[in-house]
């Protein structure tokens, strides 16, 4: 019983880590129409900044902010100078997609310059008080992330539903032409979502490394995973993002105690082959017009 | 463009040991990965090797002529390690070499010298196998994992007293092959009974599965096979799941980087190491000044220390056998070796394992390792 409950908790916070990922993915899929293979390297630079950071005497909490608002800004600079300069009409629809894989190894090969190839930590003071609940066993840093979670994703939710600009951004993810015509800023509200996106990648790099550690190499599989839900979330569907990362967390979780922990790791694939296999538009999704 | 880099390399180190031009120099090959993920222990036993090359020359080279070092990178790779060894073998009538890290790397050389009768020494491969095979010119300066298990889990079994006990290794050669080794001897002298052993993914970086799942066993010491990091992350997590099992783990995390990723998580933790930088005996002592002098700070890893016993222990032979042109003169040679090094005293066994090396038990205090026997 205490190896079931202390199971399904471990579930649910790796399972928020991972919508953080595929919530800012989907986002930049439906709304921009581009996959972006640099998430994960973007997820690298929050946690490295987090290093950097708090290696200065920052403390975690305003880093927890800081860090992902400046990769959040290099997201706007990524949308307004690569990806729309390879978004033209005569280019190929593939060109958005090279970029963002050449911008994947530009990142990578950057940080092992900069920042060398050891493994560093995030060196957080609540990550490894933990409090005690007799059979269950939080630590600090779980909590955080718990917390900020639902803290964002509240935000987020009453953003996209409630304000002018989350309406722009529904309105564009379900037929870009016809809001063009209604007088959207089509090009602000790409410039909104990949920040929001990125935002989202580099929070989950600060929340999710101080259990682990941070070389140039860990946004690999943060992005996969990701992309998983994705797909299996449906594409575009931030709410199958959120319904997805934290079935795929507990899955993870209770197939590792219980069938095998050296599968952990499979899960999600299996997952997208089945969705793809038996519903292609994926559990939450709707079917992508192209436009 | 790789090419150009090896002979790059290659030029560099010619340059930087060939001053002493007077005698037909002794060629040396060595084969170690400088580059990919195993590139810092690489780097490490090649520092070494270079060290102990350096104040060999100075002291007079072997039997006047100095040591000349051929050094290639092998990136980890058995196809790299055998293209490497071809090179030396064919191309620069290299007749010794020193290598490499990864057993399967040294094994695959192996097939190429032993062919060629053609010496392999390596500083750090471990795989049982190794001395296995019959080749005569083979010889490893290191203990492998069932010397030093014997060691460390008497000093477990005697001191610490354990009646269960768990294993997280790597998924490796090296992972399964502690793991192996520490469960057989435990059998055999009557210590702790298996409760939980798993093997872990190389590229996994949350270890929560596995530790709740110990958590809930409550066994009374925890064996920890992993490199640097991954102990590190390792006793982290453990630390803050509340995990109270004694912790063990094999001498990989025995290291600078392990003390400063794990901190304060770390404490009170056993290890089996072969040598660290805090030993101070004479022959550590001398190894230490000479790598300091050469590369400005201690080394981070045993690794230095291994190339560098490895490079001593080889021109020890040469000058005993005069010379390398003579490999049964030089196997012999080879097994009269009475060497001391910072890891103690060094001889060998007829299938080229090393006979009564010394393993140490040590305890993480304060954030250092304390020498608690050996």
């Amino acid at each position: 019983m205490q190896l079931l409950l202390q199971s399904i908790v471990n579930g649910f916070v790796d399972g928020f880590g991972y919508v953080l990922m595929a919530v800012g993915l989907t986002l930049v899929f439906g709304i921009g129409r581009v996959i972006n293979f640099a998430h994960g390297e973007l997820y690298t630079l929050g946690a490295f900044l987090a290093v950097l950071f708090i290696g200065h005497q920052f403390p975690y909490f305003s880093t927890v902010f800081i860090a992902p608002i400046l990769v959040g800004l290099l997201g706007i600079v990524i949308e307004r100078f690569i990806i729309r300069r390879v978004k033209k009409p005569g280019l190929s629809i593939w060109a958005p997609f090279l970029a963002t894989l050449a911008l994947l190894v530009i990142l990578q090969s950057l940080y092992l310059i900069i920042f060398g190839p050891d493994p560093q930590i995030v060196e957080n003071p609540y990550a490894y008080d933990s409090i005690n609940m007799g059979f269950l066993t939080i630590t600090g840093q779980d909590l955080i992330v718990s917390i900020l979670f639902f803290v964002v994703v509240f935000c987020l939710t009453w953003f996209i539903r409630k304000t002018r600009y989350g309406m722009a951004m529904r309105a564009v993810s379900q037929d870009r032409d016809t809001s063009l015509l209604m007088g959207i800023d089509i090009d602000t509200i790409y410039t909104l979502t990949w920040f929001l996106g990125v935002f989202l990648a580099a929070l989950a790099g600060v929340l999710v490394t101080p259990k682990s550690t941070v070389d140039p190499y860990i946004g690999r599989m943060p992005l996969l995973k990701g992309l998983s839900i994705v797909i299996v979330g449906g594409l575009g569907s931030v709410e199958g993002a959120v319904v997805t990362g934290i079935c795929l967390g507990l899955i993870e979780s209770l197939a590792s105690i219980y069938i095998s922990p050296s599968f952990k790791d499979g899960w999600g694939y299996l997952l997208v082959i089945l969705v793809l296999l038996f519903r292609p538009r994926g559990l939450l999704g709707r079917t992508v017009r192209r436009g | 463009m790789k090419k150009v880099r090896v002979l790059c390399l290659a030029l560099f180190v010619l340059c930087s040991f060939g001053t002493a031009r007077a005698a037909e120099p002794v060629k040396i090959g060595v084969i170690a990965p400088l580059t990919g993920s195993q590139a810092n222990l690489g780097t490490g036993v090649v520092n070494g090797i270079k060290s102990a090359a350096k104040r060999i020359n100075d002291e007079g080279g072997i039997n006047g002529s100095p040591v000349e070092l051929v050094i290639y990178d092998d990136r980890n790779s058995p196809d790299e390690g055998v293209s490497a060894a071809h090179r030396l073998i064919y191309e620069d009538k290299v007749k010794l070499i020193l290598g490499s890290i990864g057993s399967s790397v040294t094994a695959a050389v192996q097939q190429l010298t032993m062919r060629e009768r053609a010496f392999l020494v390596t500083p750090v491969s471990m795989a049982p196998k190794l001395t296995q095979v019959g080749d005569k010119y083979f010889f490893r300066v290191t203990a492998t994992a069932a010397m030093r298990q014997k060691v460390f889990t008497g000093f477990v079994v005697h001191a610490l007293k354990p009646k269960t006990i768990a294993y997280l290794a790597a998924n490796d050669d090296l992972g399964r092959s502690e793991v192996e080794s520490a469960e057989e001897t435990y059998a055999s002298i009557k210590g702790p009974k298996t409760v939980y052993k798993s093997f872990y993914d190389p590229a996994e970086t949350s270890f929560t599965a596995y530790l709740t799942k110990i958590k809930s066993l409550n066994p009374d010491a925890l064996f920890i096979v992993g490199d640097s990091v991954h102990a590190a992350v390792i006793m982290k997590q453990a630390k803050a799941m509340g995990i109270k099992s004694t912790i063990l783990s094999s001498g990989e995390a025995g290291t600078a980087q392990f003390l400063k990723l794990a901190g304060n998580a770390a404490k009170g933790m056993y290890l089996s190491l072969d040598w660290s930088p805090v030993f101070t005996d004479p022959a550590s002592k001398k190894f230490l000044d000479a790598y300091i002098l050469d590369y400005g700070k201690a080394p981070d890893t045993k690794f230095a220390v291994q190339g560098w016993e490895a490079m001593w222990i080889t021109a020890e032979a040469v000058r005993k056998a005069k010379g390398m042109s003579n490999p049964d003169k030089l196997r012999e040679a080879f097994l009269a070796t009475n060497w001391t090094g910072p890891r103690g005293k060094w001889t060998f066994r007829e299938n080229g394992d090393p006979a009564g090396v010394t393993t140490f038990v040590v305890v993480v205090k304060d954030n250092k390792f304390v020498k608690v026997s050996g």
